[in-house]
Parts: C-alpha cells; structure tokens; sequence
C-alpha cells in the first residue's frame, strides 16, 4: 500500500505530458509557429491603436468620404469620411474581445459541466450529454440569429448565443478528460491513500486536460471570429458607430464595385486570423498527439 | 434498427421541445416587451394593451407555451407580429429559394471535395496532396460572406460573367434560375468542401491502409474498382457523420449568402424579422429549421444500416 | 490451364532485393532472393517476423505500398509473364486469376461492408465474364467444397457472422475462385486458433493434391511446413540462408540458423534444455560486412565476417554457410 500511495503522489506510473516536450514539439512546426506570432502580433497591434493611429474611428471628414488608399489614409476612408485603417485597427479590439467572450462564456459553460457529466456518471450524465448533442446539431450560425432575434441586436447578446452554441464541444473534451482520468488505477490508489478530491483534481485532471481544452479553445476562437464577422456582416453583431472587422466589411459592401479595398482588408484580416486560430489548434493537438502514439 | 431509428426520434422531439422551451423563456425573460414590438413603432399604450388581448400575451406563461406547444402539433407556427400572417405560409413560400440553394451548394461541395479528398488520399504525401491540403485549409478558414464578395467583385463585376444579385424560380424559367444560382452555390459549396474534403481525405488514406483493401487488390479488382467499390463505402460512414454537420452548417451560412445574393428563402426572412422584431416568426423559423436538421440526422443515421451490415442486425 | 512447357517452373524468383524507405534513405528488407515453384509443388518459406518472408510474397503480386518501398533488382516470373515489369493492368489480370492470395488475419481481410458470396462472385465476375448468376452458382460451390455448412445461406451473410476459421476458409474459396496456378497463403493459419489452424492447412494440402496448383507457403512455424511443403526455404535477416526438401532440412540442416530453429520448437515438446538462438534478429537498416548471422552464431569465425557470403550449392544443397560442409549440425530427428 505503501508503494501505491508513492505512485499516487509522484510522478504516477503513466507517460506523463512533459511540457518541455510537447512546447519543443510545437516549436517544430512552422505553420503553428507562424500562426501564434500572426495572433500576438494583431492582438498588440490593437490594443496599441489609439497610439498608432491618429484617426478616431467614430468620426470622419465628411469632405473625405470614400476616397481610395492614399498617404494620409494607407485603405481610404468610407462613406462617412472614417480612415479605415483606423477602423481596422480599433475593430480588431472588438473583434478580438468578442472572440475572447464567446469562447470564455462556452469555457465557463461547457467545461464544468462536462466534468459534472464525467463524475456524477449516470442519469446526470446522458441528460447532460444528450442536451450538448441536440445544441450540435444545429446550425451555428442560424442558432446565434435566432437568440439574437429573441433577444434583440447587439454585440453582447451575438457573443453570449455563440458561447452557447459552442459550449458543448468544450463540454464534451472535459467529459472525455475527466472519464479518462476516472478510469486511471492511480486515482483508486490516491482515493484511497486519502487524497482529497480537489486535490486529485488538480493534480491529475488539470495536466490531463489542458491540452485538449486548449486545442479546443483555440479552434472555438477561430469560429468565434468567424460568428462575429458573420453577424456584424448582417448588422445583428455590433452596432454603429462600433467597429468591428465584420463592421467594417459590412458597411464597405454597397460601395464594394468603386471601392474594393476596405471589403478585401476586412475579408484578409478575418480569413487569416480565423486560419491562424485554426493551424495554432492543430498545432498543439500535433505537438499532444505525438506524444500520445510513443 | 427500428429501435434505433425510433430512439432517434425520440432525440428528435426532446430536442425540439428543449429549442421551444428555451425560445419562450428567451423572449420573456429578457427585456423589451413583445406586445410593444407587435404593436409597431408608432403605437400608444391603448393599442400596444389591444394588442396584447388580442395576441393572448397577457394570459400566463404556461397557458401560452402549452398554445404554442399543441400548435406546433397541427404544424401551426403561430402568426407573424407583421400582418398577422401564418408564420407556416411565409415559411412554405421562401422555402423553394433556399432548397435550391442548399442542393446547388451540395452539389458543390461533393463535386469539389469528393475527387480532392480521394485524389489526395491516393497520392497522398505527393506535392498534389499538400496543394490539396493547404487549399482545404484556407477553404475552412475563409469565411463564406468574404468568398461571396471576392466572387461578385471578381466574377460579376470586373468580369462581367454572372450577375451580382438576384433568384428566378426554378419554374419561372429553369437556365436563369441555375445560372442565377451559379455564385451563391459556389460561395456556399466551397467552404462546406474545405471541410468535407478534409474528412474524406483522412477517411479513405485511412481505409486504403486496410488488410480487406490488400485483398481487394490481390483479387485483380484494378484500382478504381478497388476505391469505388471496396474502399469507398467503408471510408464513406466517418465522412457521413459529418455531413449531418455540413448541412446544418449550409443552412446557417443561408442567412449570410441569401443576404449577399439578395436571394427570397428563409434566411433573408429571418434577417428581416429579427430586424422588425417579429418573435413569432424568428421562433418558427427556429424550430423549423431545427425540424429539418434533425431529419436530415435520422436520415444519416439511417443511412449507417446501409453502409454497414452490422448495424442492420 | 497453363500453357508452361513441362518441366519449367510456376514461380521464378531471381536475385529479389526490395527495399524500405527509412529515416536515412533506401534499406533492403530482402536481399538477392533466388527460389523457384515447380508445377504441383508447395513450397515453404520459413522465418521469423521481420526476416523479410512476407515482403517477398507482396513484392511476387505488387502489393506493397509504393512510396515507401521499391524493388532494386532482380526478376519475378509467373511462366512466362514477368511480373515485376508487367503494368498495373497486366498484374491486374494476374492477380485472383493466375495467383491467389490469402493473408494472416481473416478477421480484418474480407470486406465487412459487402456479403461474403458477393465478395468471391466478384473475382469470378472480373476475370471470368461470367455472368451475376452464374458467378454467384460457384461462389455458393467453392464456399461448399472449402467446408462451409449450408453454403447457399452462408454466403448471403457478412463476414462479422463468420468465424476466424470459417472466414480464412471463405477467403480460401475466393483465392481459388479462379482455379490459380499459384496461391501464396501468408502465415494462413498464425491468427487462428490450435484445433482450426490443422483444419486450414489439411484444406489446403487437399485442394493442391486435388488439382496442379502450386502454393508458396509463408510461416514462421516450421511444424506447419513440415507437414505439407515438398521444399523449404529458410529466411534470416531479408536473406534466403537455406533451401532443400522438407525432410533434408529437417534432418540435416546445413545452416546453423536452421539448426537454431529446429531446435527451439523442438524445446517446446521434448525434456531438452531449451537451446534457441542467442539474440534477436537485426533491423533492416543494420549492414553488415560478412554474414549476417555470424554474431549470434556458435560457430562463426573470422573468415565468416570477412565478406559477403553468397548463395552456395554443396552436395546437391543450397544454403548460405561457409563452414556447411565441416559441421555437422543438429537436426529434429
């Protein structure tokens, strides 16, 4: 018994994820690299952009509308004389945030959840799993307009029905990781050594499922970003005189034939932040995955 | 398998129960008051009361889901706050827009992503199978509103070789109902493809690797029979899961081309009320398209009996 | 139905070298491989996993996967189709017709999606022209000559309500399906269980004696070969170290790997001291300077690692050992 209590305390009898490994593993991968530096980059660049930019991005020159790209305005200016740079860089903080809410709010919803699922087993469980099957099966997108429509317009509201719709794939990589830690022989022995259960929990199901929640929590960022877009697209995400990518690529559409610009900057910035979350996602389940198979 | 497609089902009301449930309590518990969103903008407190009587919004909450519930039975979806409309008609009428949409868009998605996802599969590790790769990657990340724009700004407007915008009834006149269709199913098509052709990929490399595919081959089947016949059926029951996935996923990216391509279906009438207010009609459109989805995932699941005899027994 | 002058061989493998994509270039699994399959003969290739037995036999029908492996040298023969140098279309017209196969793992070899009938009739179908009815007729026979009860039942069923045993039989009847000159069975019986592994292989000498098919045995179970193979070749380390008749290896091996072998299934059975061989079998990529055996062998000496040992005849046998003549080496009888 003695043993068994040194095996549940220590480093355990399982391959355990080395966190020197799997970051030299993620090193290893350029796209993934590429990806996280594109996310760091654009996350500093906004927050930076009342020092980058000297436009506000509520108020235009009316004398300015609609000009195309030029020195004192590197992508113009839109129908009300905004620079759109500026626009950009200010929506991009919105863009971003809103991701961060969504993606929080399916965390704070899914991931407890799926650990209750996991422990408590039973009844508990298929009545929970059955209602994250039913959110999955519905379209994203129509479910977020729907809430939306119930609830009334706004950025806030989009953000709280995207955490919704996405909270049951964060539930199920919880549930997955609290049955596979469940169903370890060193959790019988750290029960019975007497380990309290926030302990075992800390200990033992934290390093087993931060990996797969932080490769899910990226990959809900990308569709975050992508959800934010489409909503502001449609007017129903932030409203005016908020900016947000979507926003901006939105209100730049009736004026898309004269002036392309503002439409592809917004489209390019969205396509590559929502790629970036995406090859970062893989890149860290690679760099888990690897270790898993050896 | 009738035991199985009948537990289905039963996922299938619970479902739609929990979407009306959560719909009703939605809309009262959250401030705004639906009465003053059906009376219209301009409407005094006399009226937004009328209205109320006359909508049964004052009578308690349980008497009006109940309402709700039973016509939802007798397929009645309530009435529109916008000229008091059945809610079933506006529906029914935008419904043939947005199917023609939804199977172009197939049709798009599984001409694109069927030969890439295979081809790939086959030669996989060539340079061809990392091009595939990598465009399959942006494909998922590019969102569906900006391939609708690229393809308008590019395509309609320098190019000149579609139009921009519009939808003819299918019986109205056929030739312009498909080339109106042309844009938006790509749009729709190609991000649905990404993803499908992802899936396929890894489900055929995966089946082509099997000791049955071996004895496919050693039987003299010739290559093609071998995919076709002997890989293609097993690799198609992951790739099936998912296309449960990739419809509902359709009927969402409806809304954004719909209001792109100033396409009628239901997507645009969703937009449209969800800008007017009009709850019983953002709500039936709800749990109408839930409806749908969760056919089209009993019909998948269905579809497993087919593909694999040991479901069948 | 061959048109083969008599006295020539089904199979001749000459000078084979296949090799393995690995982390640093091309490794050869097999290595100058010369052995030929006279008409009626069943030939048995013994070794142990990883000796190289089973890439040979792919390598006979072009089964092995094509980036990762590719045959460097040498010729395969079928009569007189060279195999080796036949289009996919051509192997395509070999393959289930000429040659039959069957694999290890009857579990995982038929196809699960489709009935076992319909998985033989299509072999029938492809190279016959017969027709659907008619080629479904033989399936439902040959099904019934390899020992399937109520055969026409049975082969409307899939391959999950079919046993190990009953599906490496239906896997029997779709390598015949086509009456081959050749069936190259690999390691047929490994994954069965005792008692059904003796029926496959009792099937199997009675279809050979039944008709003048040649079978290439692959195992890695010298009791098996020694039951039913005419000759035997030995494979160690991707090299043929020994070839003779059955009962010449048996009781005289003229290489000491034979004799190692030999005498570690003979352990299993007997009150000797287990003998079995020192060490383990060396990974492809491993070169070595003379024989490849020579550092788990008990009799090697300097000259044995000086240089390449090639193929030798020597008193009417075949085999691979400098020093074959001066030992005498221990046999299983």
């Amino acid at each position: 018994m003695i043993v068994t209590a040194s095996q549940g305390r220590g480093k355990g009898p399982r391959p355990k994820m080395t966190r020197g490994g799997g970051i030299d593993r993620f090193r290893r991968q350029p796209l993934a690299v590429a990806a996280l530096v594109f996310v760091v980059v654009i996350t500093i660049v906004c927050i930076l952009a009342p020092l980058l930019t000297p436009y506000p991005f509520d108020r235009g020159v009316l004398a300015d509308t609609l000009q195309g790209p030029s020195a004192r305005h590197p992508l113009g200016t839109d129908d009300v004389g905004r620079d759109v740079l500026s626009r950009l860089l200010y929506g991009g903080r919105t863009t971003l945030l809103a991701a961060v809410q969504a993606t929080g709010f399916s965390v704070v919803l899914g991931v407890p959840a799926g650990l209750v699922a996991a422990f408590a087993g039973g009844w508990v469980d298929a009545c929970l799993s059955r209602v994250a099957d039913a959110i999955m099966t519905f379209p994203a997108l129509l479910l977020a307009v729907v809430i939306i429509g119930i609830t009334g317009p706004g950025l806030t509201n989009a953000m709280i029905a995207i955490g919704v719709v996405y909270g049951p794939r964060l539930f199920r990589v919880a549930r997955a990781a609290g049955l596979a830690v469940l169903n370890e022989t060193y959790i019988a022995a750290a029960k019975t050594v007497g380990c309290s259960p926030l302990r075992i929990l800390m200990r033992h199901l934290l390093p087993n499922a931060l990996s797969p929640l932080l490769v899910q929590v990226s990959l809900t960022m990308a569709t975050a970003v992508l959800a934010e877009g489409s909503l502001s697209f449609l007017g129903l995400g932030v409203q005016p005189p908020q900016s947000s990518w979507g926003a901006v690529l939105g209100r730049s559409v009736p004026q898309m034939s004269q002036h392309p610009v503002p439409v592809i900057a917004a489209g390019v910035l969205i396509s590559l932040l929502v790629l970036s979350f995406n090859l970062l996602g893989d890149g860290i389940r690679d760099s888990i995955g690897r270790e898993r198979k050896s | 398998m009738l035991t199985f497609a009948a537990r289905r089902l039963g996922i299938l009301l619970i479902t739609l129960v929990l979407v009306t449930v959560i719909g009703f309590l939605l809309i009262h518990i959250t401030p705004g008051d639906p009465a003053v969103a059906a009376a219209g903008p301009d409407a005094d407190q006399a009226t937004i009361a009328a209205t109320r009587t006359e909508l049964g919004l004052d009578r308690p909450l349980i008497v009006q889901f109940w309402e709700y519930m039973t016509g939802l039975v007798r397929l009645d979806f309530g009435t529109s706050f916008d000229g008091g409309r059945p809610v079933l008609d506006a529906i029914t009428d935008r419904l043939p827009a947005t199917l023609s949409l939804v199977v172009a868009s197939l049709l798009v998605a599984l001409l694109i992503s069927i030969p890439l996802g295979v081809g790939t599969a086959v030669h996989r590790g060539t340079i061809w199978d990392r091009i595939g790769v990598l465009l399959a990657s942006l494909g998922v990340a590019l969102p569906d509103f900006f391939v609708g724009l690229v393809l308008v700004l590019v395509l309609a407007l320098q190019l000149g070789m579609f139009d921009a915008t519009g939808y003819v009834p299918l019986f109205d006149d056929p030739i312009q109902w498909a080339y109106l269709l042309v844009l938006p199913a790509l749009t729709l098509g190609t991000t649905v493809a990404a993803e499908l052709t992802r899936h396929i990929r890894a489900s055929v490399s995966d089946v082509l690797e099997l000791d049955y595919v071996r004895t496919a081959r050693a039987k003299g089947l010739g290559s093609t029979r071998v995919i076709l016949k002997h890989a293609s059926r097993n690799a198609a029951m992951p790739v099936v899961t998912v296309f449960g996935n990739q419809i509902a996923r359709l009927l969402g990216g409806t809304v954004i081309v719909e209001q792109i391509f100033s396409i009628p279906g239901i997507g645009q009438l969703l937009v449209q009320s969800v800008f007017t207010r009009d709850i019983p009609m953002v709500l039936g459109i709800g749990i109408f398209i839930a409806m749908i989805v969760l056919l089209v995932n009993v019909l998948i699941d269905l579809s497993y009996g087919w593909l694999n005899p040991k479901v069948r027994a | 139905m061959s048109i083969d002058l008599p006295g020539q061989h089904v199979l001749d493998i000459s000078h084979l070298t296949v090799e393995f994509r690995t982390g640093s270039g091309w490794s050869p699994a097999v290595r100058d491989l010369s052995l030929t399959i006279g008409r009626n003969e069943v030939f048995g290739l013994v070794g142990e996993s990883g000796s190289g037995k089973s890439v040979s036999a792919m390598s006979i029908l072009g089964l092995l996967p094509r980036r990762s492996t590719r045959i460097s040298g040498g010729h395969v023969r079928l009569g007189k189709t060279d195999l080796l140098g036949a289009t996919s279309k051509q192997l395509d017209q070999v393959r289930g017709s000429r040659v039959g196969m069957i694999f290890q793992e009857p579990m995982t070899s038929l196809n699960p999606a489709y009935t076992i009938g319909e998985q033989i009739a299509e072999s029938v179908r492809r190279h016959r022209g017969a027709t659907r009815r008619d080629a479904w007729d033989r399936a439902v026979s040959l099904l019934s000559r390899v020992g399937i009860p109520t055969a026409a039942r049975n082969a409307e069923r899939y391959p999950h309500h079919f046993s190990g045993g009953m599906r490496q039989r239906a896997m029997i009847a779709m390598a015949l399906a086509c009456e081959p000159e050749l069936l190259i069975a690999d390691e047929p019986t490994t994954a069965l269980d005792v008692t059904v592994q003796a029926l496959i292989l009792d099937l199997i000498a009675e279809l050979q004696a039944e008709s003048d098919m040649s079978v290439l045995l692959i195992t890695h179970d010298l009791a098996v070969v020694s039951e039913v193979a005419d000759r035997v070749g030995v494979m160690y380390a991707g090299e043929l170290v020994e070839l003779a008749p059955t009962a010449d290896v048996f009781n005289a091996p003229q290489h000491p790997y034979t004799s190692g072998l030999l005498s570690s299934i003979l352990a299993l059975d007997s009150t000797r001291e287990f003998a079995g061989i020192p060490g383990s079998v060396p990974s492809v990529d491993r070169e070595f300077p003379g024989c490849r055996f020579a550092d788990r062998c008990d009799f090697a000496t300097d000259a044995c690692t000086e240089g390449p040992v090639a193929l030798r005849r020597s008193a009417g046998r075949t085999h691979r050992c400098l020093r074959a003549d001066e030992l005498v080496l221990e046999g299983a009888r």
